[in-house]
């Protein structure tokens, strides 16, 4: 594979992960769990990754809870708060999310046709007593950005805890500032697979989903595993520069060249991600051809994969075709690949509309 | 050459990826995900495990692999033609219906979308001189099921398997070590997994009633039924008449729901009628050919007379919504489906 634009699916590590993570792997195995002094250099890297974390996302490091990835995170903050009433998630959410949410019969908030949470309807659910209004702050598959600090002070307005699920963003963009409960991974970002964490604000009480060796302030049991978890800490002190959404608006004016409708445009959006459906032309074949291209390239998103209709995220903005991709750029784009792909998505596209396929 | 194989996870298909791969093509997979049918049950053809299978022989050969999801088009060109045949009174072939449309149409221009030269399947059957002929092997002969394949898909498909025993497939896919050499064979309706038609009709066609009178051919009742798309012509079971002499099913009326049964003399048809050829090489009419009027059915004599086809001696069970294949030695003519049967004094 020569050219990767699917890194809201995964991203490489980030040279810098493997420099300070990998040796938690090698030399420093021990458990930061352990009495002895092979837990020293384990404990001081979970340490500082938690600090690093705290600093971006603007709170106390002990308010961090480490977790094995995002799904455990956002089960911890659905699951595991004792606040009374229901949750409120937007139609948009993470199945990670959507999924615990609609099991502890909770209530989807509309979106608009651009992918934002309809601020009236969320006022009126409101009205009925709710838990935690939960509200991812970047879409996977369309990168769109909410507001989050107005829907957190209606929230708060109500008694309901503000949850955001901010897997999307670290790395990439600043942290949200009004949050109660807040998801991060670092895998989305260079960081390792398997390193997440929920934040959660002093005073919010946390009901732990797995007992047993009390780690993490009894919050989260389970060995601690230093290596994923100093990727997210690193990971948290990276950011998008302007490079990014220069990369990714070439891309986007060349698929508009070819014929293809940009989906929520007129959003805020994270720099790096472009979803785009070329009408008539099905996103799985143009993901074929463009992976024998070598361009690695995503249909709606990489959990939905396999779906010739339209993903439940875009259902959810009024659009029902299953021509959507989604091409999301990252740390190690370079304007290179921009051409490869944009070279490779004229030819997939020209050879598909020369057949005919549908 | 750059090949697209489509492989359901059988083992002919495996064996088609493997052996073009061996011959030095760049061959990529392409597993077609047709239904939701529970694949855990017997006779299924594209099921997960089905779908692992194939993966499994194409991570095996090294060779690219993807799962398209063409499950609105086989619903519509499958499994709605299906009910929608048995309810017009007469049987469907799903699989005739597949390779027309899914396999030779759809996935063809996908495959020559995605940079592709040709389409090769596990199908036994053979391409001479771009026109279509029966297989080598005659008791895994295919030809019947492939009519509908215009010649110029003919002209960018490959069926690799079909100038070889079935014996000899699997040797090969013996000695190339691939997971799928003793699968057992599917060849019942893939997306009906109990075979049990009736249920799917009752599911799809929400609310019909089928269910009407047995008769004789003079009209006198004979029993009743509870659905006449569950018979077919020539069928004997689940008449559940106790008449002291073998009935079979003679004809199915969709309009007044009646199934007419009669002893096995009335079932030796002299002509069928069929509509919607496809033609590989139009014969001319009056020169001897012979008919295929079911899968792995006898080759009988005949010839063509406008839609209809007279045959020479007479042929057993003429069941509409079926296809007549026509063949000149083992070249195939080509192929319509049956309107009606024909029964003519001697």
């Amino acid at each position: 594979m020569t050219v990767y634009l699917d890194h809201n699916a995964t991203s490489p590590p980030h040279p810098r992960v493997l420099e300070e993570a990998l040796p938690l792997m090698t030399e420093h195995w021990g458990n930061p769990s352990s009495a002895h002094s092979l837990s020293r250099k384990p404990v001081a890297a979970v340490e500082q990754a938690r600090a690093r974390l705290a600093a971006w996302a603007g709170c106390e490091p002990k308010e961090v809870v480490f977790t094995g990835g995002a799904t455990e995170a956002n089960h911890l903050a659905l699951r595991g708060n004792e606040q009374p009433g229901r949750p409120l998630y937007s139609a948009i959410e993470h199945p990670s999310v959507r999924a615990p949410a609609e099991a502890l019969g909770g209530v989807l908030v509309p979106v608009d046709g651009q992918g934002r949470v309809d601020l009236d309807a969320l006022r009126s659910l409101l009205a009925t007593p709710t838990s935690v209004v939960s509200v991812m702050a970047a879409n996977n598959e369309t990168g769109v950005l909410q507001d989050t600090d107005v829907i957190a002070s209606l929230a708060r307005e109500h008694g309901a805890l503000m949850h955001i699920d901010a897997a999307q963003l670290v790395g990439r963009l600043e942290a949200p500032a009004e949050w109660d409960l807040l998801t991060v991974t670092g895998h989305k970002s260079g960081g390792f697979k398997g390193g997440g964490a929920l934040m959660v604000r002093e005073g919010i009480k946390i009901h732990p989903q797995s007992l047993g060796g009390g780690q993490e302030r009894g919050r989260r049991s389970g060995t601690v595993n230093p290596a994923p978890l100093v990727s997210l800490g690193v990971v948290a002190t990276l950011s998008h520069g302007p490079g990014v959404k220069t990369l990714r608006d070439r891309l986007e004016r060349a698929a508009r060249e070819l014929d293809g409708i940009v989906h929520a445009e007129g959003a805020e959006r994270l720099p790096n991600t472009l979803n785009v459906r070329f009408p008539g032309v099905p996103g799985e074949l143009v993901v074929m051809g463009m992976d024998l291209e070598g361009v690695a390239i995503s249909a709606g998103s990489a959990c939905h994969s396999g779906a010739s209709i339209a993903s439940p995220v875009l259902q959810a903005m009024g659009i029902t075709s299953g021509d959507a991709v989604r091409l999301s750029l990252g740390w190690n784009t370079t304007d290179a690949d921009v051409d490869v792909a944009i070279q490779a998505l004229a030819r997939v596209l020209g050879r598909i509309r020369a057949q005919g396929a549908t | 050459m750059r090949i697209v194989v489509a492989m359901s996870g059988g083992v002919d298909s495996s064996t088609t990826a493997a052996l073009l791969h061996e011959q030095g093509h760049e061959v990529i997979g392409v597993h077609m995900k047709l239904h939701d049918a529970d694949p855990g049950k017997a006779g299924h053809c594209c099921g997960l495990d089905d779908a692992l299978d194939a993966r499994a022989v194409a991570d095996r050969l090294g060779i690219a692999f993807h799962v398209m999801d063409l499950r609105k088009a086989f619903e519509r060109a499958v499994m709605d033609d299906l009910a929608d045949t048995y309810v017009a009174g007469a049987t469907p072939n799903p699989c005739v219906q597949c390779n027309g449309i899914l396999k030779f149409d759809v996935l063809l221009k996908r495959a020559l979308a995605l940079g592709a030269d040709k389409l090769a399947t596990g199908h036994y059957a053979r391409i001479v001189d771009g026109r279509l002929h029966a297989a080598v092997d005659v008791d895994k002969d295919q030809s019947y099921f492939l009519f509908p394949v215009k010649p110029a898909a003919l002209e960018c498909t490959l069926f690799p398997l079909g100038d070889l025993p079935k014996a000899q497939v699997r040797e090969h896919a013996r000695r190339l070590g691939l997971v799928t050499a003793d699968k057992a064979e599917s060849q019942e309706i893939c997306f009906i997994p109990d075979q049990d038609h009736a249920r799917f009709i009752a599911e799809h066609r929400p609310g019909i009633d089928g269910s009407g009178d047995i008769v004789d051919l003079d009209g006198r009742v004979l029993g009743r039924h509870d659905g006449y798309w569950r018979f077919t012509v020539g069928q004997r079971k689940g008449l559940r008449l106790a008449l002291g002499v073998p009935v079979y099913v003679e004809r199915v009326e969709a309009d007044t729901h009646r199934v007419v049964v009669a002893t096995k003399p009335h079932l030796w048809h002299s002509a069928l009628e069929a509509r919607r050829w496809t033609w590989q090489d139009r014969p001319a009419q009056g020169a001897v050919i012979r008919a295929r009027i079911r899968h792995r059915g006898a080759l009988v004599p005949c010839h063509l007379e406008g839609d209809v086809v007279r045959f020479h001696e007479p042929a057993w069970a003429v069941a509409p919504g079926q296809a007549v294949v026509l063949y000149e030695g083992d070249r195939v003519l080509g192929g319509g489906w049956i309107r009606r049967a024909i029964q003519e004094a001697a």
